[in-house]
């Protein structure tokens, strides 16, 4: 299993150096921090990221990412049947 | 050439991250009482909308519908709803739901049978390691 994240920094690091305005590259380079545990990093490189291209949906997975790191949820769904929840509905 | 070979790295990551991750399983909690029409047989439970999950969104549907002699959904319809995000969820839910069919001597009552579903966040504790558990190099 490959986990080369150095690697990979390294290769962030000299993208953004010569470009500090590609989004992808700051993208990239917050999974990579996520990934090391460097979350303040990783908030850094998404708001950067963000900043130039609001709507990527790469950059909005690895905010999830980053999200369940700093802030993991639970899913919990109640099904309620009770009448007192349906008053007012009409008849067929 | 840079880019290219930052890219393949964080594919290789981005993969291993994908192939690992798991669909969340949902708490589920089931209200009902005995004034309803018609007793549950099958209750599906909707998913959780990846998209809400990863915007941490709330919400809540309600949903009407006509339940047959067999116990079939039909006509189902949301009544009203929180966030648009949920309405398809709730409504597979239903469709795929079941209820107890009627007796021979039974008859329908004609009234809607309605069902609301509430999907909600619990935050979850982080595990802070124990300090002698972590490696510290001298």
């Amino acid at each position: 299993m490959l986990r080369e994240y150095d690697t990979a920094l390294a290769y962030c690091d000299e993208v953004l150096g010569e470009n500090d305005g590609h989004w992808r590259a700051y993208s990239n380079r917050a999974l990579i921090y996520v990934k090391l545990g460097r979350l303040e990093d990783a908030e850094r490189d998404l708001e950067k990221g963000e900043a130039i291209s609001p709507n990527s949906r790469t950059l909005k997975a690895v905010r999830r990412m980053l999200l369940d790191a700093t802030h993991p949820v639970s899913p919990i769904i109640i099904i309620d049947d009770r009448r007192d929840s349906t008053e007012g509905v009409d008849e067929n | 050439m840079k880019i290219k070979s930052c890219g393949t790295v964080f594919l290789i990551c981005w993969l291993l991250t994908a192939t690992g991750a798991a669909e969340v399983d949902s708490n589920v909690t089931h209200f009902t009482d005995d004034t309803g029409d018609r007793m549950p047989l099958q209750t599906i439970v909707p998913v959780y909308p990846e998209r809400a999950l990863a915007d941490r969104t709330e919400g809540e549907v309600q949903v009407c519908f006509n339940v047959d002699r067999e116990g079939r959904t039909s006509r189902i319809a949301v009544r009203r709803s929180s966030n648009r995000l949920f309405e398809k969820p709730a409504i597979l839910a239903i469709r795929g739901s079941t209820y107890m069919p009627l007796q021979g001597g039974e008859e329908l009552s004609g009234i809607k049978t309605c069902r609301t579903f509430r999907f909600l966040l619990d935050p979850v504790a982080i595990e802070v390691p124990d300090a002698d558990s972590v490696d510290v190099e001298p």
